[in-house]
Formats: structure tokens, C-alpha cells, sequence
């Protein structure tokens, strides 16, 4: 019996996650940009000041090549690049934590009340879905965005708005294989209430996925938000954020190619930060599928 | 006096992985001779398998190695041979068929292709395309399927029809040897029956000899003449099926797997099982190493391996004799 | 198995509603009337109220609704609010540059993710999978602009090799072509990659082995099949990504096609040009998609039956 005991003696399930993740030199590179990121982020304002660095315009200091007085020289109203990096991981890193995390939220609710309801609740739900899916997702955003108009708030919304369908697809794919399982019904004999079978039993099998999935669209989202201000339909200036940097980069691009490299090294960086650790957690939660 | 067809000579085989290094098989010496069944049976994890999979040098490419050994068929060492011989050989002198049924199969390919492919690679008497159809056809029929279903997907087949669609393709170049892996396993027990059946009359038929891996002990009753008793990478007990069912002396672990079948006569309380759980092939006990289980257990079982006692080809790795 | 083709293109009309109703609402969110926006600031209110009872604006959603999709259903899709012309002869003109780009990026994913993908797996571990899977990576995560604007720096304003801007000769493609091709292909390749390994491991792949077929052709014959039919279904869902890209792609390098008409359209707020184009590239879309499901139906039988009575 002890022979037994000691060979499934159970290691804690997170702990071993995290024991295989550590083991990944490149998941781990990603944790630590990630985490520099996520600092500048919390601490921009420490970093450097709002308003005097970030917004202010100095007309005297514009377009100065990078120094030791400003790390990643000025831009073209004299306002230190530096800065507007650090200030803008707080924006790229808020756009695209909230997009998934609302997107988790709605997608968790539609789609567990798909799975779970069946019938002909689950296909109206999935052909608005279907619907909403058959339009390629950055002219969903640029629609909604035409329509609202520009700022973060809309552009937080038309992402989210593209976003949530597949999230809604994910948990309802989860939840539709367990539905019919007897232990389902076992917990609707002893009177559990629907909303519990859900979130006890059935959805802590998807966090996994979902995770892995999350990580790679906070990256897919950063990328995306970028772009959409870089076309002027995003962040709207004085306000710092990667993309819309770059749109003003380009008049200068001959002369300054530094307002252009420093910008979009933080986007690279920050999605490759995100897609080495997305990468590595998959890895890390099915090791069946390396060897 | 038989003559040999397959002789493996003290068989060594590890898996290595960036974790560990498992010892699947220790040491095991085999001979088969031409007609002859061989049943090698074990729990799960003896490296039943893994012995078969040896022959046919088919081990997972990089971590199945063979550390030591020779296994000869025909007068080569077919562990020595370069790959285009191994392939020359695998598909029709000696013939493998796997566990599950179900995903043995190409979901891609009709039936027909499948077994034409194995008759095209090795077409040494250069048929024409026409003279392989007429040979799948006749395969089919002689499984049990109407020849006009070789245009069908395997998903259109049940179980125990995709298993003989396996032994067609099986049987297909006349092998001398077949290896069948659990071949009924997967299957309901009636179909366990026809499918068992069929294989017993094909072996008649064609005089292949054939290596059974099992865990069932009726299965072997119907199907072998000998019996390999494998445990924790090592063969324990050997001999004829007298020698297994009848005979007086046995391993221990023999007498706990005989003992292991429910007596339909009986009335009982609980199953019999043996105590305790196979050694971890990462970490194999000293000794002899079914020691820990082994209720008759002595000092020295822990400290030495025993050596083979031979009784007129009944052959046991104990101690006790 | 016409039969089921035939029903897929006519599953193909409800989805284009449903498209359509959704733009349609999306846009009846945009502040103004069609009226001011078509007469400008100045014109007088009597105008433009005359004017938007003509265009039906005061109608109940349901009513305007209904009034479109009859038009559209005629080929009528409204005119341009800052043009005047319909909408659809906008479209056209521009169609020709913005496909061509968008195909020359789809070959070239294709040719370069797809083998990389296989070699990969193939030879697992090597070199080759891993500067194929560090490749693919870094691919994903740089954005396309970004990198049209460092090759336009590099290329065009420093080595002078290629025009950085317009359209008229092949070279002025080129790194349009890049920028979109380089994400889809990265995504082909992981995508190719992931399901190799996989196919590689299954049972049957080890009874092709058992049979005596090299190597070559359990991989190009057994497995690749079985491989590749996600990857077609992951790709037809990149393709529609890559339409979008294709808007900021041609931002980047000023290409007067498709993109640079949204763009402009939107920031003119012309909802009728808005509309019409995001509609009719949802369209090619679910077109493309339809051909992937037809296309994944042919190569696995298993699914072929499903929709095969």
C-alpha cells in the first residue's frame, strides 16, 4: 500500500505548471521583458512626468537624436520619446488586458448558455456569431470606430466587439463535450443550481486554454491597436501610444529614423514578450505534446 | 526437428527522454521456430511490445534505442541490417498488427489503396496494376469483406471489420512471420471470437508462424503452442502450453496470474490480484525484481538475480528451483 | 456532392444579410445626417431636410433596413456621400491593385510557411525547426507597418532600391507583398508545424512504417494529407485577416486601392461607401471560406459523408 502512496503522492497541479515553465529559458526571457513592461507601466509616472514630458511641447528640443539627456532623443514637438514609450506601455498593456478580459466575461456568459442550453438557443447564438466572424475583425473595429468615432473608449469597444466571438466559441466548445456527462447529471440530482454545475465543474478545464489563447491575443490585440492608430483611427494625439508614435515618425523618417525604430521595437518586444510565454504555458500545461 | 525462423538473443532496450531513462526490455532470449505460435504475455508495461516493435527495428525514432542484443531471422541479424533491407523485410517476411483497430488505419485512403500499398511495395513478382487489384480482391474475400468494398474510407467500417481489413494488409505478401500486438483487445468479445477464429484459420492455412502479445490467458489457450511470460523487461517463465497450464512448478507471478481469473464455480468476495504495482521502469528494484510483490520471498531474491533453471524446455528465473 | 456545393453558396445568403444587417446598424450609430454631410456645412437647413426625407432618413431602422437590401438587391448600393458616384464603381476601379497584392501575399505565405512548416516537424529539434520556429515567432510579433516602414527606410530611402510609394511597376509591389505575407506565413508555418507533429505520432503513420514505405512517403503521402486540413481551415481564417491588412498596408505604401477607399470614406464619414466596401470584402470572405470548406471536403472523406447523403 505505501508503494502505491508514495508513487501518486500529488504535487500540486500549479506548482508543477510552473516547475516545467521555469525549465523554458525562452518562456521565462518573456516573463521578464513582460514584467519590465508591466512596471513601466504601473510606474510611468515615476518614470517620467505626464504632462511635462509626455504632452508638453518644447519646440526648441524638437528632433534630437538620442543622448543621455533624452535616452530615445525627442520627437517632432520636442517631447522626450522615452517617455511616451514608458507612458504608452500603460496604454497598449491596459487596451489589451481589458479587451480580454471583457471579452472573457461576455464570451464566458454567451457561450456557457449556448453549450449548456443547446437547442435552439445555442444556434441563434452561434450564427450571430458565425455572422459577426464572417467580417475580417480590423474592418469590424474600423466600422465600429467610423461610427463612434475615435478615442480609447471606442476603440476599447470596437476591439472588444471583435474580440468576444471567439472567446464565445472557446468556452462554448468546452462546455458542449461535458454537458451531456453523467457526472453532470449527478450534480443536478443532488439539486445543484445550473449556474454552479457551470463554474465549478465544467469551466476550470477550460482556464487552461484559455490562458494559453489570452496571452497570445493580449499580443495579437497590442499589434492591432497600434495599427489602428497608426491609421488614425485609434489613440488620438497628444495622448502616447506606440502606432500613433509611428504615424508622426513618418515625415521624418529620412532624418529621424530613430522616432521610427524606437516605437516599434516596444511594440515587437512587448508581443514577443507575450508570445514566448504564451508559448511556453502551452508547453507547460500538455508536456504530451514536445516529446 | 523444427527449424528456426526467429532468434532473439539477450535484448536490451531503453527509452531515453530529456527526463529520464525507462528500461523497457532486460535481457530477453526468444526462439521461435517455423509454424510455431509464441503467446507473450504481461501486464501492461512488461515490454511486450516494445520486444516486437524491436524486430521490426520501428522503435520512436531517437528515444527507443537497443543498448544490446541480436535478433536473427533467416541467418541475419536484423538489428544490423541498413534501412532499405529493414524495409524490404517489414510488410512481407515479417508483418506487424497494432492494438487499436481504430486508428490503425489512414482516414484518408480507401481500403483498396491501402492494402494494394503494401502489395506495390513489395512487388517482386512485378504484377501489373490490374494483377494487384485481382490480389486485393481476393484478400478481402479471404477476411470475411466483399471485395466491392475496397472503395470504401475506413470510417465506414466497424471495429472488428477494420481489424481484418489490418490482418489483409497483414497477410498480404505472405510473411513468414506475424507479430499481432493485441489484435483483439480493442474489441467486443464476440468479435473478439470470428476475428480470433479467422486468424487460427489463416494461420493454418498459410503456415505463418506467429508471436501473439497478450494479457489474456484464455486467448493463449486457443491460439499458442508455447508461452513467454514477460514481467518488468525480462522473461520469467517459458514453455509449451503443457508447461504453463499443467506443469507443477511455477514463478510466482505465473500462479498469481492463473490465480487472478475469476473460478466461475467458486464464490468469492473479492478478486484475487497480486499486490502492489510493476516496478518503475526508471527506478527497477535489485534483485530479482519482482521480489517486492513476490509472496515467497527470500533473502536472496533481494540481493541476486536468479538464473534460469531449464526443465526439458520448461524454462523459470527463480530462485525457488 | 454538387448537391453539396449547391447548398453551401446558397448557406452564402443568409450570412451576407446577416453581414449586412450588422454593418448597417454598426453605421446607424455615426453621428449626422446624411443630408448636412452630403450638402455640406453651410447649405441651409430647409435643404437638407428636403434632402433627408428624399434619402428616407426619417423612417423607422426597420424600414431603412428593408429599403437597402431591396436596392442592393437590384445592384443599387446608394452613391457616394462625398463623390456622387455609386458606390460600387469606386470599388471596382480599385479592385484590381488591392487583389493583386493580396494574392501575390497569399502564394507567398503559402510557399514559404507551408514547407518550412513541414521541414520542421520533420526534422524536429534541428537547426532548421529552430530558426523556422524563432523565425515564425518574431514574425508574429512584429507588426506589418512597422516593418513597411523600416524596409521603406532601408530600401527606399537609403539604398534607393525600391519605390516606397504608389503603384506602377512590379517593383512597387514587392514590399506591400512582404509586410502581408510575412504574418500569414508565419502563422502557416506554426500552424503546419503543430499539426505535422501531431499527424506523425498517430497510429497509422506507424502501420505505413510496418508496411516498408520510406520515409519520403509516409510523410509526403500518409501524413501530409491528414496535416494539411486544418492548416487549410486556419489559412482560409488568416485570409480574412490578411483583407484587413491590406487596408493599413496600403496606408503605409499610399497604394490607391480598396483600403485607402475605406479610410477615406470613413474619415468623410460616406456612409454608403463605408458600408458597400466592408460588405463586399465580408463577402469575398465568406466566399474564400466556402472554398476551403468545399476544398477540406474533398481531401477527407470523414467529412464529405457528413454533408453527402
Amino acid at each position: 500500500m505505501s508503494q502505491i502512496e508514495s508513487k501518486y503522492k500529488k504535487k500540486s497541479q500549479v506548482g508543477e505548471i510552473w516547475r516545467r515553465l521555469k525549465k523554458n529559458r525562452a518562456a521565462m526571457v518573456g516573463l521578464v521583458i513582460l514584467s519590465i513592461f508591466a512596471l513601466s507601466a504601473i510606474f510611468a509616472d515615476v518614470l517620467a512626468n505626464y504632462d511635462k514630458m509626455v504632452i508638453a511641447q518644447n519646440v526648441r528640443e524638437r528632433l534630437l537624436p538620442p543622448s543621455s539627456h533624452h535616452l530615445f532623443g525627442t520627437d517632432e514637438y520636442g517631447r522626450d520619446v522615452f517617455a511616451r514609450i514608458v507612458h504608452g506601455a500603460r496604454v497598449s498593456l491596459t487596451i489589451g488586458l481589458s479587451t480580454v478580459s471583457i471579452s472573457i466575461l461576455i464570451g464566458g456568459i454567451i457561450g456557457s448558455m449556448a453549450g449548456f442550453y443547446g437547442g435552439i438557443i445555442d444556434t441563434i447564438i452561434m450564427r450571430i456569431m458565425d455572422t459577426m466572424q464572417a467580417i475580417p475583425p480590423i474592418l469590424l473595429a474600423l466600422a465600429l470606430v467610423s461610427a463612434l468615432g475615435p478615442g480609447m473608449t471606442n476603440l476599447l469597444i470596437a476591439i472588444t466587439v471583435a474580440t468576444f466571438p471567439g472567446y464565445t466559441r472557446i468556452i462554448r466548445s468546452v462546455i458542449l463535450p461535458v454537458v451531456g456527462q453523467e457526472f453532470v447529471e449527478a450534480a443536478r440530482a443532488c439539486g445543484t443550481g445550473d449556474r454552479r454545475i457551470i463554474l465549478r465543474h465544467i469551466l476550470p478545464n477550460a482556464i487552461g486554454p484559455i490562458i494559453v489563447q489570452s496571452t497570445m491575443a493580449v499580443a495579437q490585440l497590442i499589434i492591432a491597436t497600434a495599427a489602428l492608430s497608426f491609421i488614425g483611427m485609434g489613440i488620438q494625439p497628444p495622448k502616447p501610444e506606440w502606432g500613433a508614435m509611428l504615424a508622426g515618425s513618418r515625415e521624418y523618417m529620412r532624418t529621424s529614423p530613430y522616432l521610427v525604430i524606437f516605437p516599434g521595437l516596444a511594440i515587437v518586444l512587448a508581443a514577443l514578450s507575450l508570445n514566448l510565454l504564451g508559448d511556453g504555458l502551452r508547453d507547460a500545461l500538455d508536456p504530451r505534446l514536445k516529446n | 526437428m523444427s527449424e528456426q525462423l526467429l532468434k532473439i538473443e539477450d535484448l536490451w532496450v531503453q527509452y531515453k527522454t530529456n527526463e529520464c531513462i525507462n528500461n523497457a526490455v532486460n535481457g530477453i532470449s526468444l526462439v521461435l521456430n517455423k509454424g510455431e505460435n509464441i503467446g507473450l504475455v504481461g501486464e501492461t508495461g512488461a515490454g511486450k511490445t516494445t520486444t516486437a516493435l524491436s524486430i521490426l527495428s520501428l522503435l520512436p525514432k531517437g528515444i527507443g534505442i537497443i543498448t544490446k542484443g541480436k535478433i536473427e531471422f533467416e541467418g541475419q541479424d536484423l538489428l544490423k541490417l541498413k534501412e532499405e533491407d529493414k524495409r524490404s523485410i517489414r510488410g512481407s517476411k515479417i508483418s506487424m498488427i497494432f492494438q487499436d483497430p481504430m486508428t490503425s488505419l489512414n482516414p484518408v485512403q480507401t481500403v483498396g489503396e491501402q492494402i494494394a500499398e503494401v502489395l506495390s511495395l513489395h512487388n517482386q513478382s512485378n504484377d501489373t496494376k490490374e494483377q494487384i487489384q485481382k490480389k486485393v480482391d481476393a484478400l478481402l474475400e479471404l477476411v470475411g469483406i466483399p471485395s466491392k468494398r475496397k472503395t470504401d474510407y475506413p470510417h465506414q467500417f466497424s471495429g472488428g471489420m477494420k481489424q481484418r481489413v489490418v490482418i489483409a494488409i497483414a497477410i498480404a505478401c505472405d510473411p513468414k512471420l506475424l507479430i499481432a500486438d493485441e489484435p483483439t483487445t480493442a474489441l467486443d468479445v464476440t468479435i473478439q471470437a470470428q476475428v480470433l477464429e479467422m486468424m487460427n484459420k489463416l494461420k493454418k492455412k498459410l503456415n505463418t508462424s506467429m508471436i501473439l502479445i497478450t494479457h489474456d490467458l484464455g486467448i493463449v489457450a486457443e491460439m499458442c503452442d508455447k508461452v513467454a511470460i514477460v514481467y518488468s523487461g525480462e522473461i520469467i517463465e517459458f514453455g509449451t502450453l503443457e508447461d504453463i497450464y499443467e506443469a507443477e512448478n511455477h514463478h510466482p507471478y505465473t500462479i498469481g496470474l492463473f490465480g487472478s481469473i475469476p473460478n466461475l464455480s467458486k464464490e468469492a468476495h473479492r478478486l484475487n490480484s497480486i499486490g502492489g504495482l510493476m516496478p518503475d521502469p526508471t527506478n527497477l528494484p535489485s534483485g530479482c525484481k519482482f521480489h517486492p510483490r513476490c509472496p515467497k520471498c527470500m533473502d536472496i531474491c533481494k540481493k541476486e538475480e536468479p538464473n534460469v533453471i531449464d526443465n526439458n524446455g520448461h524454462k523459470i528465473k527463480c530462485h525457488l528451483f | 456532392m454538387h448537391k453539396y456545393i449547391l447548398k453551401r453558396i446558397i448557406l452564402l445568403i443568409p450570412i451576407i444579410l446577416g453581414v449586412s444587417f450588422i454593418v448597417f446598424s454598426i453605421m446607424s450609430f455615426t453621428p449626422g445626417d446624411p443630408g448636412r454631410l452630403i450638402l455640406g456645412q453651410t447649405a441651409k437647413q430647409e435643404a437638407v431636410d428636403s434632402l433627408n426625407n428624399e434619402l428616407g432618413y426619417n423612417k423607422p431602422f426597420l424600414v431603412r433596413y428593408v429599403n437597402y437590401v431591396a436596392k442592393a438587391a437590384t445592384g443599387d448600393f446608394g452613391n457616394s456621400y462625398r463623390t456622387g458616384n455609386p458606390v460600387f464603381k469606386e470599388i471596382f476601379t480599385r479592385f484590381p491593385t488591392t487583389m493583386t497584392i493580396a494574392l501575390l501575399a497569399v502564394i507567398t505565405g503559402v510557399v514559404l510557411g507551408i514547407p518550412l512548416g513541414i521541414l520542421s516537424a520533420v526534422k524536429q529539434y534541428s537547426t532548421v525547426d529552430f530558426i523556422s520556429t524563432v523565425a515564425a515567432m518574431l514574425m508574429a510579433s512584429i507588426p506589418g507597418f512597422w516593418l513597411g516602414l523600416m524596409m521603406i527606410i532601408l530600401f527606399s530611402l537609403k539604398l534607393g532600391w525600391l519605390p516606397s510609394n504608389g503603384v506602377g511597376s512590379f517593383a512597387h509591389f514587392i514590399m506591400p507583398t512582404i509586410i502581408l505575407s510575412i504574418p500569414f506565413a508565419a502563422q502557416l508555418l506554426r500552424m503546419t508545424r503543430t499539426t505535422m507533429l501531431e499527424t506523425i505520432r498517430q497510429d497509422y503513420i506507424r502501420t505505413a512504417r510496418a508496411k516498408g514505405a520510406t520515409e519520403r512517403t509516409v510523410i509526403w503521402k500518409h501524413a501530409l494529407k491528414n496535416a494539411l486540413l486544418p492548416v487549410i481551415t486556419v489559412a482560409g481564417m488568416e485570409l480574412g485577416a490578411l483583407l484587413g491588412g491590406t487596408v493599413v498596408a496600403e496606408a503605409v505604401f499610399s497604394i490607391p486601392g480598396i483600403g485607402t477607399l475605406i479610410l477615406t470614406a470613413i474619415r468623410m464619414k460616406d456612409i454608403p461607401q463605408v458600408m458597400a466596401t466592408v460588405i463586399f470584402l465580408a463577402s469575398l470572405f465568406c466566399i474564400i471560406m466556402m472554398l476551403v470548406d468545399i476544398l477540406s471536403s474533398f481531401i477527407d472523406p470523414r467529412i464529405r459523408a457528413r454533408y453527402v447523403k
